[in-house]
């Protein structure tokens, strides 16, 4: 299957070369259009670094990172820009919306953002996919967090992005709401193609993917196809244990 | 873009209240100051006297000062008003009656008089007009008939027709005859009496004014042009409309002057403060959003769209701000005028005037305003990081960046550039002028740098302040060492405000000193004669003085302004030289100054003395002078003498200088006794005997003197007041603006277990820290400043005046920041905790 992302030997690296910390070592992956793939990896693992790379937020030390076609190395900032408007759509895990703007408002910043006009039917559509319909007037403040994160990814939807990033998506709801914004996420993958890549460190939400990917200090360690919590937690707590030891080797060398 | 920020803006409105208090106020300062200068641009002065002329021919009293080379078309002229009332020519008066279009050209001339009660001059006195000047006004006969013979006069209510008065004229006691009474038909601001032609001719040789009256059906525009044209070549001016109010009022003019500068000096300060603290509360509030902007770049907002929305918002809340701005800035106007028209500074004749080109221009200038330093803080928001968005914690800037450090040099390039011409160029007072911009770029210069400096000051400050207060300042310092840029956010107004209140007290203070001490030193008198009527003291007095036991020397006194025609000088611009009349016979008695060549005592017939070196001439020379009346004279150098840098004047003979001031005749007498000889008796009992004399010793005079000083320092105190209440404003502003923000923090701190009184306690060492660092840059920028004028003026580095002020000054600013932190933490900490740290 054709890869929407990919990533090619893409290290980088914060600070300066020598006393710099390298937080990503040479990453070579791809995204195949219409799957769900969950990035997991203990705390330090690369894991927001490599997010912000494969989504244009950050630029690789070294190596190419390319989306939908397009070479994103070497896009100056305004393309980079205007590429991650039109073709990314983001999650976060603090919602991350603008108290401002009520819902609908929320949901067309990106078009507006690019000067385009909102297609009444279009945000009907993702409105109601996300199940706000009575919610459109409201400003964020007024919502409960499984709300906004709806809302949020609704506003990721509505540009029928190549790729939706969400980072920790999960994070500050509680078990039911988490299962709800999942299964939209799901949702929107099995039923219009989307391709979703989420960071998470929760194995119970990356079980909804169809490909868990594993990465530690700064490289892949491994993948698995259909999981579930428990074999992700059982990958997870040897991921720890090897990755502490490959640090203490590391030190002793 | 625009309608996502004027959403967000509504949304924020408490962010940028900061921004609208700073631009609201800095608008209206600038209106009010661009009503006082439109004030002195028009000079508009209603006719009272002479309101029923059509056109009024006076003297010109603007002098176009001579360039450098005459042939050059490119030099600027400069042009300045003269000192003394130019005079008319009675010949004119025909030539005027000749021009067609005239029905009738009549003569105007004022004198100061002064009715004496049993020898004494009382209540307010009137002043002396010819009785054909009458119809001008107009004022009609209520009873008897008008002065027709020498010693008539007609005077107003209460004097009753057959009256006998003493009246004094020129110094002179005269008796008259009241022949009539006279009643205005409109109310004018000062009483007067009337003479006959032979009266007048003898007591006013020229004519102030020459009132025109029109035949009917004469086109004004056609019969000013045909005056003019018949009128060239005379010193003659033709006044029309509201302008005519200026031939009776023509101090006017001079004080319009200073009302402008003193106006667009004010202003422009304004300008510049209102550009730092919007610049700084933008900047602040941009801080504050930060996250959010890093959002909007996540999602697709381009630098580019990011930096418009910033622009935008700027834009639209200096818009409201400076709109609202209006009411308060005409108000303010208003009551400056009236202060400093109560002050002396401006004649209230004169017409405030503030119409709509003020407003533009403090709409305009806060718009501008907004415009530059939301610029700036646009550049900061397009900077913004999309990763930024996703991290939890406000990550730190920068905190000194190459940009910065480049905009600072170049500032402090301009401050020791200005310290160096202060020092090399300029002397005595006039040192002044480059104080302004000097505090400004000293100010502007730390504050680019202010993150660097804060973080250096709080290393200082650390280990004292902790030793101090203990965990609450441990706590402190620690917030203060994590958000340099944020605490450099508020020190910069209290720098801002410390460094103008000081350096601008200071500057006066030192000024007045020195003007004081200058005075004081060339004063050798012991005791003086002094007009009390204001017309001036009659010939021969001084004769009288001289002949007295005890009197060493007398010397008559007057004072004026005038200019050198010839060779070119240009060491005075458009201010002049001050010029002293004194008596060759009493020289010893009035002067102090140390001749280096030639004699006072040659002061005879059309001579001068000048300070050494001066226009590089020496004994024996001859310049021109334009003197205070226009008139222009070969005078022959017949001494030198060692000026005071900074006060330099020429000495003249009385006699020629008196005759060339608006009232002719010198106002003083100053008299020095003969060694061991006491003066006080013999001179009160010359004195009772001439009525409006009165003599005063020498303390009297400086305190006079120093009052004087004191009224100017007091429209300086003034204006700097103003100045200094918009800062104190923008550092509440900024002070209660940054700590409310701080809610959730507080929140979160009184849930790990601080009390509220800790938290109170540790904001209150925070205010310290700030107001301590405030305190100590802006004293740096004042010393940049004051240093140098003070080594010009006074020769010493340290400026002069009391301690008190400044103690006042870093007082206010420590309280003012004080209040404006620990308030708002006290507020802001009323909510439970919980609730506090939960809502962002």
């Amino acid at each position: 299957m054709e890869d929407v992302v990919r990533l090619n030997a893409v290290r980088k690296v914060y600070g300066n070369q020598r006393t710099g910390v390298e937080a990503l070592r040479g990453v070579t992956i791809g995204f195949p259009r219409g799957s769900f793939t969950a990035v997991m990896g203990p705390s330090g693992s690369g894991k927001s670094t490599f997010l912000h790379c494969a989504a244009g937020l950050d630029k690789p030390t070294s190596g190419t990172v390319t989306l939908d076609g397009q070479e994103l190395t070497g896009l100056r900032e305004k393309a980079l820009t205007i590429l991650r408007r039109e073709r990314i759509g983001f999650i976060f895990q603090s919602f991350n919306l603008l108290p401002a703007l009520t819902v609908q408002q929320n949901i067309t910043l990106p078009l507006r953002l690019a000067g385009r006009k909102p297609d009444r039917a279009r945000l009907t559509e993702v409105i109601n996919r996300v199940g706000l319909a009575d919610r459109r007037k409201h400003l964020p403040a007024e919502l409960s967090g499984g709300q906004q994160q709806r809302v949020a990814i609704a506003r990721a939807l509505v540009t029928r992005p190549a790729v939706i990033f969400a980072d920790e998506p999960t994070g500050a709801l509680d078990t039911h709401t988490a299962r709800e914004v999942l299964d939209l996420m799901l949702e929107s993958v099995h039923r219009h193609g989307q391709t979703v890549v989420m960071v998470t460190h929760d194995p119970m939400a990356a079980a909804y993917a169809h490909r868990v990917v594993f990465l530690a200090d700064g490289q892949l360690a491994g993948e698995l196809r259909n999981p579930t919590a428990d074999t992700i937690a059982e990958r997870m707590t040897h991921l720890g244990a090897w990755a502490d030891r490959s640090r203490t080797e590391k030190i002793g060398a | 873009m625009l309608r996502i920020g004027l959403r967000m803006l509504r949304f924020r409105k408490g962010g940028f209240a900061a921004t609208f208090i700073a631009l609201f106020f800095g608008a209206a300062l600038v209106m009010a100051c661009g009503g006082l200068l439109e004030t002195g641009v028009r000079t508009e002065v209603a006719p009272q006297r002479l309101a029923e002329a059509q056109l009024i021919v006076t003297g010109d009293q603007t002098y176009q000062l001579p360039k450098r080379d005459p042939n050059d078309e490119e030099e600027d002229t400069e042009s300045a008003t003269l000192a003394e009332r130019v005079r008319l020519d009675r010949s004119l008066i025909d030539t005027v009656r000749a021009v067609p279009g005239v029905a009738r050209a009549i003569g105007d001339a004022s004198f100061p008089i002064a009715l004496l009660h049993d020898g004494k001059p009382v209540g307010a006195q009137p002043v002396g007009h010819p009785w054909a000047s009458a119809e001008l006004a107009p004022y009609r006969i209520v009873a008897g008939t008008p002065p027709a013979r020498p010693g008539e006069v007609v005077l107003e209510a209460p004097a009753q027709v057959g009256d006998r008065v003493d009246v004094l004229v020129r110094g002179a006691p005269e008796h008259l005859t009241v022949t009539g009474i006279a009643a205005p038909a409109h109310p004018i601001g000062q009483p007067a009496a009337f003479f006959s032609d032979a009266d007048v001719q003898r007591l006013a040789a020229r004519v102030d004014a020459i009132g025109v009256l029109a035949a009917p059906g004469t086109d004004l525009g056609a019969l000013r042009d045909r005056l003019g044209e018949a009128l060239r070549g005379t010193p003659a001016t033709i006044l029309t409309g509201t302008d005519r109010g200026l031939a009776e009022f023509p101090e006017a003019l001079r004080s319009s002057e200073g009302l402008i500068a003193l106006a667009a000096v004010i202003g422009g300060f304004s300008i510049m403060v209102a550009m730092f603290v919007v610049a700084s509360t933008l900047g602040l509030s941009i801080q504050h959003r930060y996250r959010e902007l890093a959002l909007l770049r996540a999602i697709g907002t381009t630098p580019r769209q990011l930096r418009r929305m910033v622009l935008g918002e700027a834009l639209a809340v200096s818009i409201v701000a400076t709109g609202l701005a209006c009411v308060p800035g005409v108000l303010l106007g208003g009551w400056l005028f009236d202060r400093l028209a109560g002050l002396g500074v401006v004649p209230g004749v004169v017409e405030f005037h503030q119409g709509f080109v003020p407003i533009i221009v403090g709409i305009g200038s806060g718009l501008l305003t907004a415009l530059v330093a939301g610029y700036v803080a646009a550049r900061k928001a397009g900077a913004a990081r999309p990763t930024e968005a996703l991290a939890d914690a406000e990550i730190q800037r920068r905190w000194v960046s190459p940009v910065r450090i480049v905009g600072a040099a170049l500032c402090f390039g301009g401050g020791i550039a200005l310290a160096i011409v202060t020092m090399t160029v300029f002397e005595g007072p006039i040192a002044a002028s480059t104080a302004g911009p000097s505090v400004m770029l000293w100010a502007v210069g730390l504050a680019m740098i202010a993150p660097g400096l804060t973080r250096l000051m709080i290393a200082v400050l650390r280990w004292p302040v902790r030793a101090v207060t203990g965990l609450a300042g441990h706590l402190a310092v620690l917030n203060a060492r994590a958000r340099t840029a944020r605490l450099a956010a508020a020190v910069t107004p209290i720098m801002l405000a410390t460094g103008i209140a000081t350096a601008n007290l200071y500057l006066q203070t030192t000024q007045s000193h020195a003007a004081e001490a200058a005075f004081t030193q060339s004063l050798r008198a012991d005791a003086v004669l002094s007009s009390t009527t204001g017309g001036g003291l009659a010939p021969g007095l001084a004769d009288r003085v001289r002949a007295l036991p005890g009197v060493a020397g007398a010397s008559e006194f007057v004072t004026s302004t005038g200019f050198v025609a010839r060779p070119h000088d240009d060491t005075v611009g458009e201010d002049g030289w001050p010029l002293q009349g004194i008596s060759a016979d009493g020289v010893t008695a009035s002067s102090a100054v140390e001749v280096t060549a030639g004699r006072l005592t040659d002061l005879r017939g059309d001579t001068v003395a000048l300070p050494a070196g001066a226009l590089g001439r020496g004994v024996g020379d001859t310049i021109t002078l334009k003197l205070g009346d226009g008139a222009v004279l070969d005078v022959r150098v017949v001494a030198l003498f060692t000026g005071t840098p900074g006060f330099e004047k020429m000495l003249l003979p009385v006699e020629l200088l008196a005759a060339h001031t608006t009232l002719g005749l010198p106002t003083q007498i100053l008299v020095a006794a003969a060694p061991g000889a006491q003066l006080a008796e013999a001179l009160a009992g010359l004195v009772a005997g001439v009525p409006g004399v009165a003599v005063a010793d020498r303390a009297t005079l400086t305190a006079a003197y120093a009052e004087q000083q004191d009224i100017q320092a007091s429209v300086n105190y003034l204006m700097v007041g103003m100045i200094m209440a918009y800062t104190a404003i923008s550092v509440v502003n900024t002070l209660v603006m940054a700590t409310a923000r701080r809610r959730r923090e507080f929140g979160l701190q009184r849930l790990t277990g601080s009390t509220r009184g800790q938290v109170l306690r540790m904001m209150s060492v925070e205010a310290v820290l700030v107001a301590a660092i405030g305190i100590v840059l802006g004293t740096l920028v004042s010393t940049t400043t004051l240093v140098p004028f003070s080594l010009v003026v006074s020769g010493t580095p340290v400026p002069h005046g009391p301690l008190w002020i400044y103690l006042a000054v870093v007082g206010t600013a420590g309280l003012l920041t004080m209040v404006a932190t620990v308030l708002p933490t006290w507020f802001t900490t009323r909510t439970r905790p919980a609730e506090a740290a939960v809502s962002a």
